[in-house]
């Protein structure tokens, strides 16, 4: 530590700055991990989304991971809708599946072929880790797509090491519960889906389908909590992106002052 | 009944011989087949070329128990294979006695071949595909040899004789009891096991020395294996047997045919050489391991196997071949304990890589008892193929064949090719039907895999009991009519869920009207109000799967946002929770 410059320790929010300080010197230190240029990434075809990435995507080799509130929530489509163009130029998309319940026609719909689809049932959880580590180690250029349930810190410290050396993109989804748990993910991301109850539909089509991502951790980002609204139309699967509106709260507190 | 697809439409292309009786015949729709047989039971299947192809191919490196030299016809591939047994009559006697045997250890292997002895593979190959056709006889089941009528034989045959087989119908189907003297007839040596219920073996057909020429005559001229369009044109002009068309003077025949059936003709004759491609022997890939103590110790019996493979490995990349299939066996004091099998993707002679797969194919197997001795044999081996180098390799390149194909050797060793699997969409629209996955099945779609190991069972959808489903063509664009846009997905195609439920969850839902969406369901104890639907989409099995099935689906997003597929069965009015839209 003998490098950094002193920090006033007599600040009432010492500890804050303290935080701050050091989370701007990782982020400059990812930053610049980041221009390295022997890194190419995946475009999410969402390029709001990508500008909201230091990378301007997900990196090859990384993982990124996904927190799904449950069943039905749509967040297994989007992370499939983020990588399917990078699927349309070629790559191949592993699917992990050992429920036996994936359906390839959901994929094809969300723009992924099906002759670049490949799909692994493993018995068991054993051998699941196993086949992840070997995927994400052995298929350089391909991007492999697993529901995770529990996942220590040492697995998936091992998946992302694996993920590094193979060249590989690996997407999990994961359960709510994973949110306070370590992460080695490049990015962790939280998809909800917005229900047209509470939900504001002006200029969307009645079929379409909208959610609330934010950014819970990024690497080379330390700022979290951005938070990005994205549309898919049912209709014509394209996808829409949509500024985050100011809180009511703020706007009232600003036009109040001014 | 195999049928094959041709021009969009499914035609038989091969019969057993009760299908045959109902005047089922080849190149006919499947649909007509299927009618003829009312309410008999006939099993139609897809023909797979390359299995028979294959399994002619293994057949005959089977043959060469009895002579080195054996081909396969090349000029008219399928069912026939070319064996060259001059040599072989100092083996075993006679040239006869040599396809004797050779019928009846068919016949024990279940697989019924007409036999025909010639000076050339013309001929033999004409008078074993036509030959019966006029004059079949009993089999060796139904009349006792003493009955079958024999032509006199010259005393000596000192040409080189050719023998060809062919898979023929069953035995006891066949009639007409006439003979032409031109030939004459011998049977299998053991046919007493035919009668008494085993196999039946055809009788093998001996055109003797220098009557090739009488026993061709008779023949149609399909039998100087020329093409189709010359036979037709020869039944126009009433030409119906090679004689009548011998008669025609060769210039002639030049002028009207072309040169191919006078050189056919020749070639059947002896007057031109045909020159055949022998299949390669197989050699004896083979290695054991004889423990001095007997073991339980994996990693032993690991290093064992290992040492094995370097040795078969140094024996097989000196002649540019890897190895495509392994089979292992351990034994114990007095007994098998267990066996495997490996198949690869490609050709490999990676001593890491194929250790590693062996060490994880061993990782699955009990050992009872302390094993005494391994044995590794190579049981598939491929020429060695070249990969071209990439200037751009790094990170984010696609994966190149090698390495898939070392990765899937690895995934299918340990998971088993079962849980591998690559999609083809079908044209059915239900769920169930609309795809199939094809267990470890790069084959066709990596360049650098080898087709050959594509498997057979695909795994039908949701629902393993169809069968006779047409894969769709790419990504089902032309056959669904569907605009796509950039991305590749169908554009006017209704969404569909990421999971499918198999079976369909019985659900129970309340509508607001008839045959309106739900307002409510209920699954697993827990309440979704439906908030939003869409629908309904209809969806129906074709008349030819027999039971119909008649949905109506649904799309519906619950308060929270969650979409589900839900359905209502038109025949019985339940709803049903089919996929969710994860």
């Amino acid at each position: 530590m003998s490098g950094l410059p002193c920090i006033p320790l007599a600040s009432s929010c010492i500890q804050y700055q303290r935080l701050q300080f050091l989370r701007e010197q990782m982020a400059r230190l990812e930053e610049a991990w980041h221009r390295s240029p022997r890194l190419g990434t995946v475009s999410t075809g969402w390029p709001e989304f990508d500008r909201m990435l230091p990378s301007g995507g997900f990196l090859w080799g990384s993982l990124v991971e996904w927190l799904s509130p449950g069943d039905g929530s749509g967040v297994m489509s989007l992370a499939l809708r983020a990588v399917a163009s990078a699927c349309s130029r070629g790559s191949f998309l592993i699917i992990f599946d050992s429920l036996g319940e994936f359906y390839p026609l959901g994929a094809f719909y969300l723009g992924i072929p099906p002759e670049n689809l490949v799909i692994i049932r493993p018995k068991n959880e054993r051998d699941k880790h196993w086949a992840l580590v070997q995927t994400l180690r052995g298929a350089e250029g391909c991007i492999v797509v697993a529901s995770l349930q529990r996942l220590d810190s040492l697995s998936f410290r091992r998946l992302q090491l694996a993920a590094e050396r193979g060249g590989s993109l690996g997407v999990f989804i994961r359960p709510p519960g994973a949110r306070p748990e370590p992460s080695w993910a490049e990015v962790r991301l939280w998809a909800e889906p917005i229900s047209a109850k509470k939900g504001t539909f002006a200029g969307g089509l009645i079929a379409s389908r909208r959610w609330q991502i934010q950014i819970l951790r990024c690497r080379g980002k330390w700022q979290p909590s951005q938070i990005l609204e994205i549309e898919l139309d049912a209709q014509t699967p394209t996808v829409r992106c949509f500024p985050q509106l100011a809180h009511p709260e703020i706007f009232a507190r600003v036009t109040t002052s001014a | 009944m195999l049928w094959t697809s041709q021009g969009g439409t499914h035609r038989v292309a091969w019969m057993c011989e009760g299908a045959r009786r109902l005047a089922i015949c080849p190149g006919m729709l499947l649909s007509e087949a299927t009618a003829l047989t009312g309410s008999r039971k006939l099993s139609a299947e897809p023909w797979d070329k390359q299995a028979d192809d294959k399994a002619l191919e293994e057949l005959g490196r089977w043959c060469h128990q009895f002579t080195p030299s054996v081909a396969l016809d090349t000029e008219k591939p399928g069912d026939c294979l070319l064996l060259d047994i001059t040599q072989s009559a100092a083996v075993f006697g006679a040239e006869e006695r040599v396809a004797q045997l050779l019928l009846a250890q068919l016949a024990a292997k279940r697989i019924l071949a007409q036999g025909a002895i010639a000076e050339t593979p013309g001929a033999a190959w004409a008078v074993a595909h036509f030959a019966p056709q006029f004059s079949r006889v009993p089999s060796s089941s139904q009349v006792p040899p003493s009955h079958t009528p024999v032509a006199p034989l010259p005393p000596q045959r000192n040409q080189p004789s050719k023998k060809t087989s062919r898979s023929s119908p069953p035995a006891d189907e066949l009639s007409e009891p006439t003979t032409p003297p031109r030939y004459r007839r011998e049977h299998p040596e053991d046919s007493s096991r035919s009668s008494q219920g085993v196999f039946p073996c055809e009788p093998l057909l001996i055109v003797p020395s220098g009557h090739a020429v009488e026993a061709l005559q008779p023949l149609p001229p399909e039998a100087l294996r020329v093409d189709e369009v010359a036979t037709g044109w020869l039944r126009e002009l009433g030409i119906t047997t090679v004689g009548q068309l011998m008669k025609i003077p060769p210039e002639e025949l030049i002028q009207r045919f072309g040169p191919g059936i006078l050189h056919r003709w020749k070639q059947a004759i002896g007057e031109v050489q045909e020159v055949l491609h022998f299949l390669p022997e197989a050699e004896d890939l083979t290695g054991q391991w004889d423990f001095e103590y007997p073991t339980s110790l994996r990693a032993e019996i690991a290093t064992a196997f290992a040492e094995i493979l370097k040795q078969l490995i140094h024996r097989l990349s000196t002649r540019g071949y890897g190895i495509l299939g392994l089979r292992g066996f351990i034994r114990g004091e007095k007994r098998m304990l267990n066996s495997f099998e490996v198949g690869l993707f490609r050709p490999c002679v990676k001593w890491v890589h194929l250790k590693g797969i062996l060490e994880a194919r061993l990782e699955g197997i009990s050992l009872p008892e302390p094993v005494y001795l391994v044995e590794l044999q190579v049981t598939q081996t491929a020429p060695l193929s070249q990969d071209q180098g990439s200037l751009f390799e790094g990170l984010g390149t696609r994966c190149s064949p090698a390495k898939w194909a070392e990765l899937f050797d690895r995934l299918c060793s340990r998971l088993g090719p079962q849980a591998v699997l690559q999609v083809e969409l079908t044209e059915e629209l239900l769920p169930e039907y609309s795809y199939c996955l094809v267990p470890g099945a790069l084959g066709s779609r990596n360049p650098g895999v080898q087709g050959s190991q594509k498997r057979d069972s695909a795994i039908r959808g949701a629902n393993p009991g169809s069968k006779e489903r047409k894969p769709r063509s790419k990504r089902g664009e032309a056959d669904w009519g569907f605009r796509k846009h950039s991305g590749g997905a169908p554009c006017d195609w209704p969404p569909r869920p990421i999971r499918l439920f198999s079976p369909p969850v019985a659900i129970a839902a309340i509508a607001l009207g008839a045959e309106g969406p739900p307002a409510q369901f209920v699954v697993s104890g827990r309440r979704y109000p439906v908030l939003r639907s869409w629908g309904p989409e209809r969806l129906e099995t074709g008349w030819w799967r027999g039971h119909l099935i008649r949905r109506d689906y649904y799309r519906v997003e619950t308060a929270s946002g969650e979409q589900f597929w839900v359905f209502r069965s038109l025949d019985t009015g339940q709803w049903f929770l089919h996929g969710s839209f994860d």
